[in-house]
C-alpha cells in the first residue's frame, strides 16, 4: 500500500536476512507503479506552468 | 563549433549547472551531507535498546542499527526530495527558468536536468550514510551486489518522490507550502512504515499500511 515501506523492507531483507526475490519484485513494482503515476504528473504540471510563463 | 569539441547532452548540462548551484553554497553542501549523518547516529543509538530485545532479534535483524539503515536512506532521499521542488520555484521565481524557455531546448529538459541532479546529490548521500553504517559497525547480509541494489531502489524511490515535489511546486509556485505541503505528504509515508520500528511489531492499521 505504502510504496516507501516497500523500499525499506526490500533493504532490511538486504542488509540483515538475505536476498527475497519475491520481496524484491514487489519493491520493483511499487517504485514502478509510483513512477507510470507521478512522472506524467509532473511532466504535464511542468508544461502546464512553462506554458503560462512563456 | 570547433571540430574537436564535444557536445554535452542537454539534461546533464542542466543536472551539471544545478549541482554547481548548489556546490556555490557551501553551507548547503554541508547540511545536505550531514543531515543524514545527524540522523544516523542518535537514531540508532536512541533505539539500540530495542534491537537487544528477543522479540526483535527472533525476525533476524542483526542489531537496530542495520535495521535502521534502510529507513535512514530512504528517509534522506525523501527529505533530498522535497528539496527539488522548491529548487524549481527558486528558479521560476529568479528567472533562471524564463530564460531556459527562451534557449532552443525542449523544456522538459529542464525538468529532467533538475532530477538528474536531484539523484546525483542522493546517490553521494547514500553512499555517505552507508559508509557511516560500515564504520558505526553495520554489516551488509548480501555483500556489495545487496548494498548496490539498496542504495539503487531508495535512489529510484527519492527520484520519482522528487516528481512530488515538483508537482506540489508547479501547481503552488510558492516555496514554504512545497516544503510545507511535501512534508505533510512524507511524514506519514515514512511513519507508516518499518523506518523505525519492525512490521511484525507495528500495531493493527498501520501495520496493514505498511504491508
Amino acid at each position: 500500500m505504502n510504496p516507501a515501506a516497500y523500499v525499506i523492507d526490500a533493504g532490511q531483507h538486504l542488509m540483515s536476512t538475505g536476498s527475497d526475490w519475491g520481496q524484491d519484485l514487489r519493491t520493483l513494482a511499487a517504485i514502478a507503479a509510483s513512477a507510470v503515476i507521478l512522472i506524467p504528473a509532473s511532466v504535464a504540471a511542468f508544461q502546464a506552468a512553462t506554458r503560462r510563463q512563456a | 563549433m570547433m571540430s574537436g569539441e564535444r557536445k554535452v547532452p542537454v539534461p546533464l548540462a542542466l543536472a551539471a549547472r544545478n549541482i554547481l548551484r548548489n556546490l556555490r553554497s557551501p553551507m548547503l553542501v554541508a547540511m545536505s551531507l550531514l543531515q543524514p549523518v545527524v540522523w544516523l547516529v542518535p537514531f540508532s543509538q536512541i533505539f539500540r535498546g530495542l534491537g537487544d530485545t528477543a522479540q526483535f532479534r527472533g525476525l533476524g535483524y542483526g542489531s537496530y542499527l542495520e535495521f535502521f539503515v534502510p529507513g535512514m536512506l530512504v528517509l534522506s532521499m525523501l527529505f533530498t526530495a522535497l528539496q527539488s521542488g522548491v529548487a524549481t520555484v527558486t528558479d521560476i521565481g529568479s528567472g533562471v527558468m524564463d530564460k531556459l524557455l527562451i534557449s532552443p531546448i525542449r523544456s522538459s529538459w529542464i525538468l529532467v536536468g533538475r532530477v538528474v541532479a536531484d539523484a546525483v546529490t542522493m546517490r553521494v548521500q547514500g553512499v555517505i550514510i552507508l559508509g557511516i553504517a560500515v564504520l558505526m559497525g553495520a554489516r551488509f547480509q548480501t555483500g556489495w551486489a545487496g548494498t548496490i541494489t539498496l542504495l539503487a531502489g531508495a535512489v529510484a524511490f527519492g527520484v520519482v518522490w522528487a516528481c512530488v515535489s515538483n508537482l506540489i511546486a508547479l501547481r503552488t509556485r510558492n516555496a514554504e507550502l512545497t516544503m510545507v505541503a511535501g512534508l505533510f505528504l512524507t511524514l506519514p509515508v515514512l511513519f507508516l512504515s518499518s523506518a523505525f520500528f519492525p512490521k511484525p511489531l507495528l500495531p493493527g492499521w498501520p501495520q496493514t499500511v505498511a504491508a
